[in-house]
């Protein structure tokens, strides 16, 4: 593009808009690890706003450099995250912020994954929290059920940009952040949570969030 | 290919063994480590079995019978060849013993490599350019065979340990930036914020030990990297091969050296960039760390209180702009053609009628005569097959013929045979 701001028309003419705005559809996270794509971004905001806001939805960006598309209303396509992605997504996200992940260059192990899940929420509760539906089984059952509930999340997770899966290490990417927006220091947390449960950034599955994970 | 098989099966035959425990390896790094401070070249029995029975005390916390062990000990390292007796006095006396190459290079295995500073990496890449330097001259007073392979030994083995020396101190660089690495990641686990500066310290010591290490490695390399050239062009307009190839393998060390030192810049410009974003976007923000304690404590309750998120999922654009033409849906149909085909109209043709009149004169002029000469004057040159069976029949019907029971077959041309008639008259009433 251009050194004077672009218009509409050579934003859409772009050879990199059909691909960034695929992926910002998709439910997509793009970050600075993306660099034509984010630079892109970076330039055209104003006119992507403008494009995106007609579609009844806001093309944010993070504090933490990364943008995605958040629809306000009916008229946008969007999708609620599993259960399964939501937790992945927080164990993710914890391990970004874990000072150990710095020796291995932001990356850690699939297992890891798992173990941090069974560290804070526990095998049975995890189960029951993937699919409370679920009858009871053995537990080797139940672990193998887990195991494929978190490569699938995991995989989700990925397409979404949240992740790079590398063969067995996962390249933890800035988008994760988003799973602890509600809980950035100097927020009010309860009042932010009531704001995600009740606005357009969050929504509250309720009584019947389990459904999601069908 | 050979080599290595004849190599692998003769190793195969002597059937080696390595079993080593703890204390033998330790006994092996401590004798190693004794020899080079006191700059001996063995130790007798005696120093060898207390050097054993102090290292069984480091690592075992003392052990019964310990002179006994250790002469079992030493035994099973003289058996496995990595101790060597050297003063060949067989059972006279108590022996001194040396370590044999193999202990030496499995103590130093286990010794913590020197690690790579400014200064000896100046020092060892000074040496290399004088020693190079020199055998570029000796290369450039064309010498003998002789000289030159006084170039290609001295490449062979000084240059080689020279090199071999800067590799060994860049495994101990990379040792040691992993050891910084880990003790980022210690320092921020257990300080958090109160760490930072610590942190930001150790960082910028590694980059700045790095930064003139991979300043004086490109400048040498690059000067060694030229002499080595020489010495290699030199070589081969004069046909000595075995000098160029050392040259040629000395030119490789070299530039392997200096790739790593690039890579390894990189790496940690990669790895500093990462810390410093850390440390800003995370560690600063939030010196308390209360995001990843709210994290840990919403996982652990997330059964409990769920919460989601929503992205967006939309494939399709939704009226970019109003359709110019609205689609229409016309059943698909088959055209109505008629299949019948109608009959060629052909030119009347008086062929028929002038073929018996042709027929009647050949008759007059010819007979008698045969049906095979009738056709070979009447039939057109091409259609023979349809004019011939007419011709037959006019025949017949304007004169008289007769056939032997057995009629024979004629040739009219090379594409057809009759059998044969003898036409005895002419136009019958």
């Amino acid at each position: 593009m251009t050194d004077r701001s672009p218009t509409l028309a050579e934003v859409v003419a772009d050879e990199l808009f059909p691909a960034v705005d695929v992926r910002l559809r998709e439910g997509g996270h793009i970050d600075d690890r993306d660099l034509d794509h984010f630079s892109f971004l970076e330039e055209a905001r104003p006119q992507l706003d403008a494009l995106y806001d007609r579609y009844g939805c806001d093309l944010r960006r993070s504090v933490d450099g990364y943008y995605f598309l958040e629809p306000r209303g009916a008229q946008f396509g969007q999708r609620t995250l599993t259960a399964a992605e939501m937790l992945v997504g927080q164990v993710l996200c914890l391990l970004r912020l874990d000072p150990a992940t710095l020796r291995t260059s932001g990356r850690v192990e699939r297992q890891r994954v798992l173990e941090v899940l069974d560290q804070f929420v526990g095998a049975e509760r995890i189960g029951r929290a993937l699919n409370p539906r679920r009858r009871k089984r053995t537990m080797s059952v139940e672990a193998e059920e887990i195991r494929r509930d978190v490569d699938g999340a995991i995989r989700t997770l990925a397409r979404l940009g949240f992740v790079d899966a590398e063969g067995d290490l996962l390249l933890l990417r800035s988008p994760l952040l988003r799973f602890a927006e509600h809980v950035v220091p100097g927020k009010d947390q309860a009042a932010e949570l009531v704001q995600l449960v009740s606005g357009a950034p969050a929504a509250d599955a309720g009584e019947d969030w389990a459904e999601t994970d069908e | 290919m050979a080599d290595l098989h004849t190599t692998i099966a003769g190793l195969a035959r002597a059937r080696p063994t390595l079993e080593l425990r703890t204390a033998q390896i330790c006994l092996l790094v401590a004798m190693r480590v004794r020899t080079r401070d006191e700059v001996l070249a063995e130790l007798d029995e005696d120093r060898l079995a207390a050097l054993y029975v102090e290292v069984v005390e480091v690592v075992e916390g003392g052990s019964r019978l310990p002179r006994k062990k250790a002469t079992h000990a030493l035994e099973s390292l003289r058996r496995q060849g990595l101790l060597s007796r050297v003063d060949g006095a067989g059972l006279v006396r108590a022996g001194d013993y040396a370590l044999t190459r193999l202990g030496v290079a499995i103590a130093d295995t286990w010794l913590e490599d020197e690690a790579l500073t400014r200064e000896s990496l100046v020092l060892l890449t000074t040496a290399l350019r004088s020693n190079v330097g020199e055998l570029l001259t000796l290369a450039q007073s064309s010498p003998d065979a002789q000289g030159w392979e006084r170039i290609r030994q001295t490449l062979r083995v000084n240059v080689a340990s020279l090199v071999e020396g800067i590799d060994r101190r860049r495994r101990g660089l990379d040792q040691q930036q992993a050891d910084v690495q880990g003790r980022v990641s210690s320092l921020l686990a257990d300080g958090w914020f109160d760490a930072v500066e610590a942190c930001e310290a150790l960082l910028d010591d590694t980059t700045t030990t790095l930064g003139e290490l991979k300043d004086v490695l490109m400048g040498e390399t690059s000067d060694l990297l030229n002499l080595l050239a020489e010495i290699e062009s030199l070589a081969t307009d004069q046909a000595a091969d075995p000098a160029a190839d050392a040259a040629r393998e000395a030119q490789l060390k070299v530039d392997g050296i200096g790739a790593w030192g690039r890579a390894r810049h990189e790496a940690w410009s990669e790895y500093f960039a990462m810390v410093q974003r850390f440390l800003r976007e995370h560690v600063r923000m939030d010196p308390d760390r209360a995001v990843s304690r709210r994290l840990q404590e919403g996982l652990a309750s997330w059964s409990e209180e769920p919460w989601f998120f929503d992205v967006a999922d939309q494939r399709a654009y939704l009226f970019l702009r109003v359709p110019a033409v609205t689609g229409t849906h016309d059943p698909v149909r088959r055209t109505a053609a008629d299949r019948e085909r109608g009959l060629d109209e052909v030119d009347p043709s008086s062929d028929h009628a002038d073929l018996g009149e042709r027929v009647r004169r050949w008759l007059a002029d010819n007979a008698p005569s045969t049906l095979s000469q009738a056709l070979r004057d009447l039939l057109p040159e091409d259609d023979g097959f349809r004019v011939a069976g007419r011709i037959t029949r006019h025949v017949a019907r304007l004169a008289t013929v007769s056939s032997d029971k057995e009629r024979a077959w004629v040739p009219i041309d090379a594409t057809m045979e009759v059998e044969e008639w003898t036409i005895t008259g002419g136009e019958q009433p």
